[in-house]
């Protein structure tokens, strides 16, 4: 059993929810923005609003599930450590880039739903789009990396001695959401350092996350529920 | 035969405490083995290294000739029921089924159908609302069906009931049959389950103290019956388990068969002879003042 395996079998697990989820975004937020159009000019990006500060937070969960559900699961039908985080990982890169992708794409059919809007509406163009991109992915990675890691720390060596790890284990997070962010209405936000900057050092931390994480998960005892 | 189970001198701790200690016993391939030992012996932590769910803290394991932990190969060819499923409880079962059909190379999806029937479980079903006995039903289901070389049932029958227990040893015996494999079952149900082991592996606060032939061990344990006195000559020097009297009558458990020679003196002395079933032998072996340098 390898990482491909694990990689196959977690793609076809989620791949009813990345539907019923993409699915239930883009219907409500269109309905919401036909609803919005015919009553006013909007100002601002419900789907921005919406999904862009959503997705993170979403891979952050999958990160945790990770752990807490899918470790035990998978080593009781015979799969190593290794091949679990290796395959969970690139999942979890998958998984980034395919919510970096919807984001922006969202934003433009949202764009072309909506026609008229007033002057405070983000007017959709590429170069918007790719920069939507380019700050929603690393957000994910790292939301992602941090949300895995936490949970392996404290699955690991419990509440008390997995609190200091709980520093090193956000950090990706934290760090990532000073550095770059989308705002409210889906302003591209570049903190403290040039965007080029930004982007290596939160993608920096979330390898060293990630290393984290793979450290604490290689040999880790499997126990009879997340909490015991 | 090359074993296809080496362990030595193994060691588990959980902090302060040491589940195994020191352990050191090599199991043949291909035999239905029974793990017996009282509450906290260091049966599911001994299960649990050899299923690679945790690194052993001194000592080795081989299966096949190579440490189970993080091998690919050992670790796919094994399977691991403990009494808490190791699977999501928001999940159906058919659900479960389909995940561990898609993981295990030799999955049988026919003798799980049929299983799953047995045990009256319904695959639309989340784990969550299954009754316990369904619980261990859905963990035999997955540990039969895994086919896995080295199946390791631990405590798997809790909440059963009579009959789901009886349908759990037949199908365990008719597929061990069919299919032959290396089963080790930890049971506290000893009488009920005894005629299913080849082997019986006892271990007391995490020493190994029997492991033997089930026919052998059985042979091993002898209840004299008579006369108070008769029966303290005739058990002087022996390996006394166990004695209990009322009135001027006494019965003492032996450890270690008799020969032709002494059960004919036992007949001489008016002592009645009789055999312990495995059960009463556990009993007296791990009672706690028999401690497992005693009864080797």
């Amino acid at each position: 059993m390898n990482a491909h395996t694990v990689l196959l079998t977690l793609l076809r697990m989620y791949r009813p929810i990345f539907l019923w989820f993409g699915a239930t975004l883009v219907i409500g937020a269109g309905i919401a923005d036909l609803v919005l159009g015919a009553v006013t000019e909007p100002a601002f990006s419900l789907w921005m609003f919406v999904a862009a500060s959503a997705v993170k937070y979403w891979v952050l969960v999958i990160g945790v599930i990770l752990v807490s559900t899918h470790l035990r699961q998978f080593v009781a039908a015979g799969v190593t450590r290794r091949a679990l985080v290796t395959g969970g990982l690139i999942f979890g890169v998958l998984t980034s880039l395919a919510v970096a992708v919807l984001v922006p794409l969202g934003h433009g059919l949202e764009d072309a739903l909506l026609g008229e809007v007033a002057a405070g509406y983000p007017a959709w163009s590429p170069r918007l789009g790719l920069g939507e991109f380019g700050h929603v992915l690393p957000s994910c990675l790292a939301f992602f990396v941090s949300g895995a890691a936490v949970v392996a720390a404290f699955y690991r060596y419990g509440a008390w001695r997995g609190l200091p790890l709980l520093v090193p284990a956000l950090l990706p997070a934290l760090v990532t959401e000073g550095l770059l962010g989308l705002g409210g209405n889906g302003e591209l936000l570049t903190r403290f350092l040039p965007y080029a900057a930004a982007v290596t050092v939160s993608v920096g931390l979330s390898l060293v996350g990630a290393m984290l994480y793979r450290r604490v998960m290689r040999d880790v005892t499997i126990r009879r529920s997340t909490t015991s | 035969m090359i074993p296809m189970i080496s362990v030595r001198d193994l060691t588990v701790r959980y902090g302060a405490t040491t589940a195994v200690d020191g352990l050191t016993m090599e199991l043949a391939p291909g035999r239905i083995y029974g793990l017996l030992g009282r509450n906290g012996s260091g049966k599911t932590s001994l299960l649990s290294v050899l299923a690679a769910y945790r690194r052993a803290d001194g000592g080795s394991v081989e299966i096949d000739g190579v440490d189970p932990f993080e091998n690919a190969r050992i670790m796919r060819d094994t399977v691991f029921v403990r009494d808490t499923l190791d699977v999501p409880e928001g999940d159906r079962v058919g659900k479960v089924l389909d995940f561990h059909a898609r993981l295990r190379p030799r999955w049988d999806a026919g003798l799980a159908e049929r299983l799953t029937e047995a045990f009256g479980l319904d695959r639309r079903k989340r784990v969550s609302a299954l009754s316990r006995g369904q619980r261990s039903g859905l963990g035999v289901v997955l540990g039969l069906a895994s086919r896995a070389s080295l199946t390791l049932l631990d405590e798997v029958y809790l909440g059963m009931d009579a009959a789901a227990r009886s349908t759990f040893y037949r199908e365990l015996l008719d597929d061990y049959l069919a299919h032959p494999r290396t089963i080790i079952l930890s049971t506290h149900l000893i009488q009920e389950v005894a005629d299913l082991f080849e082997e019986v592996v006892i271990i007391d606060r995490g020493r190994l103290v029997v492991q033997e032939e089930t026919d052998t061990f059985r042979a091993r344990g002898v209840a004299v019956t008579g006369p108070a006195e008769a029966v303290e000559t005739f058990v002087s020097g022996r390996t006394v388990l166990g004695r209990q009297s009322l009135g001027g009558v006494r019965q003492a458990t032996l450890y270690g068969g008799l020969g032709d020679e002494e059960e004919r003196r036992a007949e001489q002395a008016g002592l009645s002879l009789a055999p312990v079933g495995i059960q009463d032998l556990f009993v007296h072996l791990t009672s706690g003042e028999h401690t497992p340098e005693a009864v080797r």
